[in-house]
């Protein structure tokens, strides 16, 4: 047995107390000499022995009172026997140090209830302690002493990437394993952190979930343009999604700061429901921050962003076909997002002054436009959509050739449409919950063959837009007999954001916690860390590459606070352990407390019982 | 001690008794002849000279009457808050043999507690008589009572019958006590017996909670008398009236007597008793 609240046992010496009241009392009653004593006693022979017994039962139950009631505050707890005392195992500890785990206390919370398993087990055990939110890597991890493994314990630290059961589970090495493997999980169990959970990889035995609880969360999901292909005059719109994962309805404030300009709103989510809220921010406060209060997870309550305005394009179109030029709208207008120019051939015209060519159905190039296309997108920020047409030169495949194989035009019988798209590719990001592009129809195009870049594929598994480089490629003639893609919403977002792909404006601002750096230079972290290409962020914050601002942030699915639910723990052969009930064991505090009720109730009735 | 006894008797004494036996005394009662074994100096030879017989004189004797006064002197008669119940006794064992002695009885006295502790056989003598006051004075409660042994033993050592006085709150076992007392009845004695009570003990008028201690031996009880009062009065009152039926079934007198009251009802109930036996 131990006890939560072990100073309160020096209460019990307070039973000492009743004692000494009664010695007192029996001190304090007048002595009197009698000679007829023996008729006293034989008057109460019959109750002379329960008087006595009653008086001693009354003290008996003041002192059990004051002991069962300082042994009830000192929180007596009966220790677990779910992982049995003193085992000797071979334990894979997981431990959850997702954000998730700042809701209130729950992260030291956890890190207690782990020091309480590993103190359950023999100390000949063996330990894994493992991080549920770390880049695992197999060779290092081995099996440790009770020591060491309280020490990496104490180590951990909070991180802020995505974390997966399955992901932490697959660096067991269980093959060093000297006993019997126990695998232990604490946290809170978040049901998006079992999605990549196999049973194999426990193979078929029990997975011990100590659960840490929680409560709801609201988070900050996204901010984004309301319109990301609009160039904005003086100012423009982004939209601050937010979730609400928890079981109540919430109230607070949504508030955006970017620079000296502040704005905040009101707002109220149901559970479950995702709001989105508009804020108008000055053109030039493109960085900042989105804000939510009232919450208790505060990680994901702030979004760092930096945008990219979108800017007009150069364009030149370089085809005889007018519907590209009619899409992308008028060089006259100063909103528009293109300025377009066209030609029918490539001929002299200077490139330098565009930042993307577009060959509009071109069957062929000649030898020196070949050259000074490949002169063209050597520049940074410049890039080539080609769009092919019913038929190509030599010249014109080999110059391809580079990005993908071009073979022979096909028509189908009908038409065959547009069925994949690379949604995570973030020309589609906009698109992730539209389907973009997946009512296309086409009529004709031509067949390629591209090792990578596939951004897009037609139902018959021919690809439809290939984007290598600076170049993409577009497989399908834009014209009403080989497809209805002009006619389509996507269209315009879709080229727009190809060619901003093209001309390098795709480069990324905003990042998650776990993505690689993917900048060119040195990126340096809100600690002053500086990190290369390749490695992962870790960090929830802005962070600065050349001089760029460069935006992490959380994973917004780690603020799904939702815990797997015990039927699906079932299925997967994961035991739930309560920590009151089955880790710390019971808790004796009621039982002694009614004990101590009891004794009072006793007490009461005995005096009473004359 | 003496004194006192003199000032609580004087009024109650009316005169010698006539004895029905005769013997040795001042007073002449008749001549009969000589018979053979009669002392030789109770001849009158003055009867002789006149009718040369020989004549011996007989006397009438005073009296005749041996009494025994045994004294209760155990830790229950140190009871009493204004006078202790062996206070109250030792004045009624003086006032008694005062009596005797002037009515030339043969008085003794025994005290004891749970053995006889000091013996003194009866004698009509002036100084026996002062021998037994001291002896009723130095008397002082302890001990704890074993008034049935004690009476056994005495009944033992007293041969001629006589008037046995107890002067005793006879708190010990009622039917061991009786067997003793009625050994007395068998050896022909006459028998008074004198319960000597206070009146605490009989209504036992206290009202606090307390511990009652025991005067004769170490046991105690922690008491709440108002809770126990009635029973108690009617236990006492059935041990009074058992020692009342038993006693006067044995034709033993059976006097209770509380210590606030007058000595004059101890000494009718002597008086009475005395006028039966002559």
């Amino acid at each position: 047995m131990t006890f939560l609240n072990p100073f309160f046992l020096f209460g019990t010496l307070l039973v000492a107390l009743p004692i000494l009241i009664h010695l007192w009392f029996r001190k304090r009653l007048k002595r009197i000499p009698f000679s007829a004593v023996r008729f006293l006693k034989i008057t109460e022979a019959r109750r002379f022995g329960w008087l006595r017994l009653r008086e001693w039962l009354i003290l008996a139950a003041r002192c059990l009172f004051i002991v069962f009631l300082f042994l009830s505050l000192a929180r007596p707890n009966l220790k677990s026997r779910v992982f049995g005392i003193g085992r000797r195992s071979s334990v894979f500890l997981i431990v959850d140090n997702s954000y998730s785990m700042a809701y209130g206390d729950n992260f030291e919370q956890m890190k207690d209830l782990a020091l309480q398993v590993i103190s359950m087990y023999s100390s000949n055990s063996e330990f894994c302690v493992v991080p549920l939110c770390a880049s695992l890597n197999s060779n290092g991890i081995f099996w440790t002493t009770v020591a060491s493994a309280k020490h990496a314990l104490d180590k951990i630290q909070l991180a802020y990437g995505q974390a997966g059961i399955g992901a932490a589970l697959s660096g067991a090495p269980k093959a060093d394993a000297k006993y019997d493997i126990d695998y232990v999980y604490v946290g809170d169990g978040q049901a998006v952190n079992f999605r990549d959970y196999r049973m194999e990889a426990i193979e078929q035995r029990t997975l011990y979930w100590i659960r840490v609880s929680t409560g709801g969360n609201v988070g900050v999901v996204n901010v984004a343009l309301k319109d990301p292909v609009a160039v904005p005059m003086e100012e423009y719109i982004v939209e601050v999604a937010l979730v609400n994962y928890g079981r109540r309805p919430w109230s607070g404030k949504v508030g955006i700061a970017s620079g000296a300009y502040y704005d905040e709103q009101e707002g109220t989510l149901q559970p479950g429901a995702e709001g989105r809220f508009d804020f108008r921010l000055p053109r030039n406060a493109q960085t900042g921050k989105a804000m939510i209060y009232d919450d208790s997870l505060s990680i994901d309550n702030v979004y760092y962003f930096h945008k990219r305005l979108p800017r007009s394009v150069n364009v030149l179109v370089v085809g005889e076909s007018p519907y590209l030029a009619q899409a992308l709208g008028s060089e006259s207008d100063p909103r528009s997002t293109f300025l377009v120019r066209t030609a029918e051939q490539l001929g002299a015209v200077d490139l330098r002054g565009y930042d993307v060519v577009v060959f509009d159905g071109m069957q062929d190039i000649s030898e020196s436009e070949r050259i000074r296309l490949i002169d063209h997108l050597r520049n940074p920020g410049s890039g080539l959509v080609m769009i092919l047409g019913e038929g190509f030169g030599p010249n014109l495949v080999d110059f391809l050739s580079d990005y993908c194989m071009v073979h022979e035009p096909v028509v189908p019988k009908g038409y065959v449409i547009v069925d994949w798209i690379d949604q995570h590719n973030p020309i589609f990001r906009i698109f992730e919950s539209s389907g973009a592009l997946r009512d296309v129809q086409c009529y004709g195009y031509t067949k390629t063959e591209a090792q990578s870049g596939v951004i897009a594929r037609f139902s018959g598994d021919d690809p439809f837009i290939v984007v290598q480089d600076n170049v993409a490629v577009i497989t399908a003639p834009l014209n009403e007999r080989s497809t209805n893609f002009v006619y389509n919403r996507a269209f315009v977002p879709v080229v727009l954001r190809l060619m901003m792909s093209l001309v390098q404006e795709q480069q990324r601002t905003e990042f998650y916690v776990g993505e690689e750096v993917v900048q060119g230079g040195l990126v340096k972290a809100p600690t002053g860390e500086l990190m290369r290409a390749g490695e992962e962020f870790t960090l929830p914050g802005f962070h600065s590459s050349n001089g760029d601002k460069v935006c992490v942030n959380v994973v917004s699915e780690e603020g799904n606070l939702e815990a797997l639910s015990a039927e699906r723990a079932g299925i997967l052969n994961i035991k739930e352990v309560y920590p009151n009930q089955d880790l710390g064991g019971s808790d004796l505090s009621s039982f002694f407390l009614i004990l101590a009720l009891v004794s009072i109730l006793a007490e009461l009735g005995l005096i009473l019982l004359r | 001690m003496d004194i006192k006894a003199r000032l609580v008797v004087e009024g109650f004494l009316s005169g010698l008794h006539a004895s029905p036996f005769k013997g040795f005394s001042q007073e002449f009662a008749d001549y009969r002849q000589y018979m053979p074994g009669d002392e030789v100096k109770m001849i009158d030879w003055k009867v002789y000279g006149r009718s040369d017989r020989f004549y011996v004189k007989e006397f009438q004797e005073e009296t005749n009457l041996r009494a025994y006064i045994l004294l209760d002197k155990s830790g229950s008669m140190g009871y009493g808050k204004k006078m202790s119940k062996l206070e109250y006794a030792k004045h009624l064992a003086a006032c008694l043999a005062y009596m005797l002695f002037r009515q030339k009885d043969s008085v003794g006295i025994a005290t004891f507690d749970r053995v006889i502790d000091e013996i003194i056989p009866p004698s009509a003598r002036r100084t026996n008589f002062m021998m037994l006051l001291r002896t009723i004075e130095k008397a002082m409660p302890a001990g704890e009572t074993s008034l049935h042994d004690v009476l056994y033993s005495l009944a033992q050592k007293i041969k001629r019958r006589g008037l046995v006085i107890v002067l005793s709150d006879m708190f010990d076992d009622p039917d061991e006590t009786l067997k003793a007392l009625r050994s007395f009845r068998y050896r022909k004695h006459e028998i008074l017996v004198f319960q000597i009570l206070d009146k605490e003990e009989s209504e036992f008028p206290f009202e606090e909670s307390a511990i009652f201690s025991d005067l004769e031996s170490d046991s105690e009880m922690v008491v709440t008398p108002g809770l126990i009062r009635d029973r108690y009065r009617q236990r006492f009152s059935a041990f009074l009236n058992y020692y009342h039926q038993e006693l006067l079934q044995s034709h033993i007198d059976h006097t209770v007597l509380h210590t606030a009251m007058p000595y004059d009802k101890a000494l009718f109930a002597y008086l009475q008793k005395r006028a039966r036996l002559v």
